[in-house]
């Protein structure tokens, strides 16, 4: 959420985390007390405590002097200042709770019984619940030519398999700190191992998207090459003519920087089901449910769709 | 004590990096048409900190995520950010950006790729383009390094500006660390031109360079030129109200070095745009591959209309006694001077010598002790005499007619004064007669000086200034300047009255000049007032033009010059007259070579 009532949340949450608890003293202006350190996070070294009055109202800010909290002003870019340095690493976890069992137990028998077909008859001799480390990563990723445009990128990487993913699911959803009880999967991937796999995912992304912004820097790079080259033609300073046109290409050629500025590792909930199958040949085997991304993972070897007319 | 936040985590600013890739990126990987670097560092910091388990709560994490998006979003230029975040800033500090002054910022980002040459007339301000420039790629976080050089005697100026326009906070170089230690600095281009200096800065890599009075690097074989050829820089800013003066050949050498190639070669610039030296060919063509690089407003209309300046000469009829000791003290400096040669090295405490004894005697008076003391142990008994005079002397007449000028004028004055000895004793004569003032000069630190103008802000009626402390101070709630004293040089007299007659001003100035009859100061009069007409004027070039005659250095010797070799009234106004009409050629000169073009 990045309009005003974005900002206002920001600005509400911000001071409730603190514990300070704005006050409306006229409609639409705000007053909330500042100590000398929440003063100095916000102001700089000279901050010193005093009570902060403050509106996202322009008109409200020139009528009553309150300090205005909006799009580009000094005020909230102060408090984004102070909000972004904080929290750079952070673990949650979802709830098991929060999926309802019985219809995962029951999507699950319809696509093994699909797959199988319908003669085959499932039981669940045992469920296990877990938790599956993922690696949430956001990166701001900046397009740099002469000009610069970032955007946020967010990927997660699953920690046991290596699948890098967006995040599909609300945030919101999440609950912090470790999962209160349950066993937490081991992780198979170094976090090294998972940072490379996510530059690669978005290196493979960043391919897939517009580059018209990248032809338009080389046709202007070329451009000025070329006025370089006319410039220092018959001077046989060489040299100097390649120093200049490497400066040119090191300023203007496109590229794009990418550098993660949050992680979360997040737990997310695994449904690992032991099953029998019976029917014509009994066997027992494993899957796994995974919330995120609905899927059902049978580990290799471990189950093979029956076949009807084998079994008969 | 508590900390603030749950875990003060030492970030690595995220978004304030470099825009250079630094070596905390990878190499960079060809993808498509662009390369990808990404950071190794944010990698190394990752594992550091989940090893320290050092997790934030979710809740902060939630609203710092939050917060980026909300920093990337107000990131993404639809117009200038610096306009928004600087809104309330400007508010308290009374500045009011100029349309033009947005334009231009607007045209060097987006069309210009941050290279231009600021070339608008005198008082248009074209620093607050620049300082405007700057702060919007800093907020765009393209720019982290930069380096601002400037005429020594401008480090201040640009310094409370950049500090009080724009929030930025920069640093003045003082030692050679400072070069690289201060992300955004403010340097004496003669300092920075020295070997050991440019050894440095050209081994260091700036976002944006920005170079105030450029027109001093119009020469290509100057050690600036080369300096500022060498540095290497992403974004360049180049500001002077006089980008060509005598010849075509400096506009072409300074669109050289802030884009070598946009002209061509010399060879084919001649060829293709030179009639003569000061003759365009091809005005057209050549306008358009200017107007790529180069942005310039004239005053009227579009841009700023000034107020009037109207001047009220007073004169002042000094007392016999006043009027005879004058004369003695001229007449030894005649003496003296005539003696000494213009060229000898005497020359320089006479010519003081001779402005102090226009401004009072108390100010000549610490002149002539020292020289007195310097003759030891055979002083001049003819200097003696004069002291003894001078300390007899209990009035002063040019005191008595300010006090009688204040008495008509009920808004706030500032008086200047070219020496501190007279400072003093305006201050002492005005406090007497019941009117609150304040001192202004050069010994004043920063902190000081800043809690002085706010003291004639609220309380003070008057401020009593020396030209040294004058600079870079912008005082246009108050419409009224006295000179005490006349400057001997225009420049400072321009600056004087650049205090109160600058962009904000919305009053006409008064400018009342006490003129002491009989003395040299009627000549100086004559020629600033009658015949340049510098004060009802802005002269705008005058820099240049004093430049380009020559003149910039020696003006106070040329008066000298003009002092000694005459004595009938009649002769010093002749040779003042010619002088004159120079100064007045050099202006069409200048003004006609920047306006043919431009």
């Amino acid at each position: 959420m990045t309009g005003e009532k974005g900002i206002a949340e920001l600005v509400f949450t911000f001071f409730r985390l603190l514990g300070r608890e704005p006050v409306q003293i006229r409609k639409g202006i705000w007053q909330v007390f500042l100590d000398a350190s929440l003063a100095k996070a916000l102001d700089g070294w000279r901050g010193k405590e005093r009570l902060f009055q403050y509106t996202f109202d322009r008109r409200l800010a020139d009528t009553y002097g309150a300090e205005l909290i909006a799009p580009g002003s000094y005020r909230l870019d102060t408090i984004l200042q102070a909000v972004r340095n904080q929290a750079r690493l952070s673990r949650a976890h979802l709830p098991h709770d929060l999926f309802h069992e019985p219809s995962i137990r029951s999507s699950l028998f319809q696509r093994l019984v699909g797959k199988a077909g319908s003669s085959i008859r499932l039981y669940v001799l045992n469920l296990e619940r877990s938790f599956s480390p993922y690696l949430w990563v956001v990166s701001l990723v900046s397009r740099i030519t002469h000009q610069r445009s970032d955007a946020i990128h967010h990927s997660c990487v699953d920690l046991r398999t290596g699948r890098v993913t967006p995040l599909p699911i609300s945030n919101q959803l999440f609950v912090g700190g470790l999962p209160p009880g349950g066993t937490i999967r081991n992780r198979v991937l170094s976090y090294k191992q998972a940072y490379s796999l996510l530059c690669q995912h978005i290196a493979r992304e960043l391919e897939d998207q517009d580059q018209s912004w990248a032809e338009k820097a080389w046709e202007f790079l070329e451009e000025e090459q070329a006025k370089l080259a006319r410039y220092y033609e018959g001077t046989g300073d060489q040299e100097q003519l390649a120093a200049r046109q490497k400066a040119l290409a090191e300023n203007y050629a496109p590229r794009v920087l990418v550098q993660p500025v949050r992680e979360a590792l997040l737990y997310v909930p695994s449904f690992n089901y032991k099953l029998v199958e019976v029917g014509r040949a009994e066997r027992v085997f494993h899957a796994t449910y995974d919330p995120l991304t609905h899927e059902v993972i049978i580990p290799d070897g471990d189950y093979s769709v029956p076949n009807r007319s084998s079994s008969s | 004590m508590e900390p603030l936040f749950p875990i003060t985590v030492p970030l690595f600013s995220p978004m304030q990096h470099s825009a250079e890739a630094s070596p905390e990126y990878s190499e960079p990987t060809k993808v498509g048409l662009f390369t990808v670097q990404f950071s190794q560092g944010g990698l190394k910091q990752l594992v550091q900190e989940i090893r320290q388990k050092r997790f934030d709560s979710w809740e902060w994490f939630l609203l710092a995520l939050h917060g980026d998006e909300l920093h990337v979003a107000q990131r993404t230029p639809s117009g200038l950010l610096a306009l928004g975040h600087l809104a309330e800033r400007w508010k308290k500090a009374g500045v009011i950006p100029y349309p033009h002054q947005i334009k231009a910022a607007e045209r060097v980002i987006n069309e210009m790729r941050g290279q231009a040459i600021l070339a608008d007339e005198v008082g248009l301000g074209k620093t607050i383009e620049a300082g405007l420039i700057l702060k919007e790629y800093m907020l765009r976080g393209l720019v982290r390094k930069a380096l601002i050089l400037t005429p020594a005697n401008l480090a201040w100026q640009w310094y409370s500006e950049l500090y009080e326009k724009f929030n930025i906070v920069p640093g003045i170089q003082r030692t050679k660390w400072d070069w690289e230690y201060s992300d955004i600095l403010i340097a004496s281009i003669d300092t920075a031109k020295r070997e050991e200096h440019a050894r440095i800065i050209h081994g260091i890599q700036y976002d944006m360079l920005i170079v105030d009075e450029a027109h001093k690097l119009k020469n290509s074989s100057t050690a600036a030129f080369r300096l500022v050829d060498g540095i290497q820089k992403k974004f360049c800013l180049m500001l002077t109200a006089t980008p060509v003066q005598n010849d075509l050949k400096e506009l072409y050498n300074l669109i050289t070095l802030l884009k070598p190639g946009q002209l061509g070669s010399y060879r084919s610039f001649r060829a293709k745009f030179m009639k003569d030296k000061r003759t365009p060919k091809n005005p057209g063509e050549l306008r358009s591959l200017l107007s790529q690089v180069l942005i310039r407003h004239k005053r009227g209309a579009g841009t700023v209309q000034f107020t009037k300046r109207i001047v009220h000469p007073i004169v002042v009829r000094l007392s016999p006694i006043e009027q005879e000791l004058y004369d003695q003290v001229t007449r030894f400096i005649k003496d003296a001077g005539r003696k000494a040669g213009l060229s000898g090295p005497l020359i320089l405490p006479l010519i003081t010598l001779q402005r102090e004894v226009c401004s009072s005697f108390f100010a000549a008076g610490l002149t002539l002790q020292k020289m007195l003391d310097k003759g030891q142990p055979h002083p001049n008994p003819v200097l003696g005499e004069i002291l003894v005079r001078a300390a007899q002397i209990r009035q002063n007449s040019k005191c008595d007619i300010l006090e009688q000028l204040m008495s008509t004028l009920e808004d706030k004055v500032i008086i200047f004064t070219e020496y501190r000895a007279t400072q003093d004793y305006i201050r002492y004569r005005l406090e007497r007669a019941g009117y609150s003032t304040v001192g202004f000069d050069g010994r004043l630190s920063r902190g000081k000086k800043e809690w002085i103008k706010q003291q004639f802000y609220r309380n003070a009626q008057v401020m009593v200034s020396t030209e040294s402390g004058g600079e870079g101070l912008n005082l246009q709630f108050c419409n009224t300047i006295i000179n005490f004293d006349l400057p001997w040089n225009p420049m400072r007299l321009e600056q004087r009255i650049g205090r109160v007659h600058r962009l904000g001003q919305m009053r006409d100035v008064h400018i009342y000049n006490l003129v002491t009859e009989n003395t040299i100061e009627e000549h100086i009069m004559y020629l600033l007032h009658k015949k340049i007409n510098l004060f009802e004027e802005i002269i705008g070039e005058l820099d240049a033009i004093l430049l380009h005659l020559n003149l910039a250095k020696s003006f106070e010797s040329e008066l000298m010059r003009i002092f000694l070799e005459h004595d009938e009234k009649e002769a010093i106004r002749r040779e003042l007259d010619e002088f004159g009409d120079r100064i007045l050629q050099g202006k069409h000169a200048v003004k006609s070579a920047v306006i043919d073009l431009l």
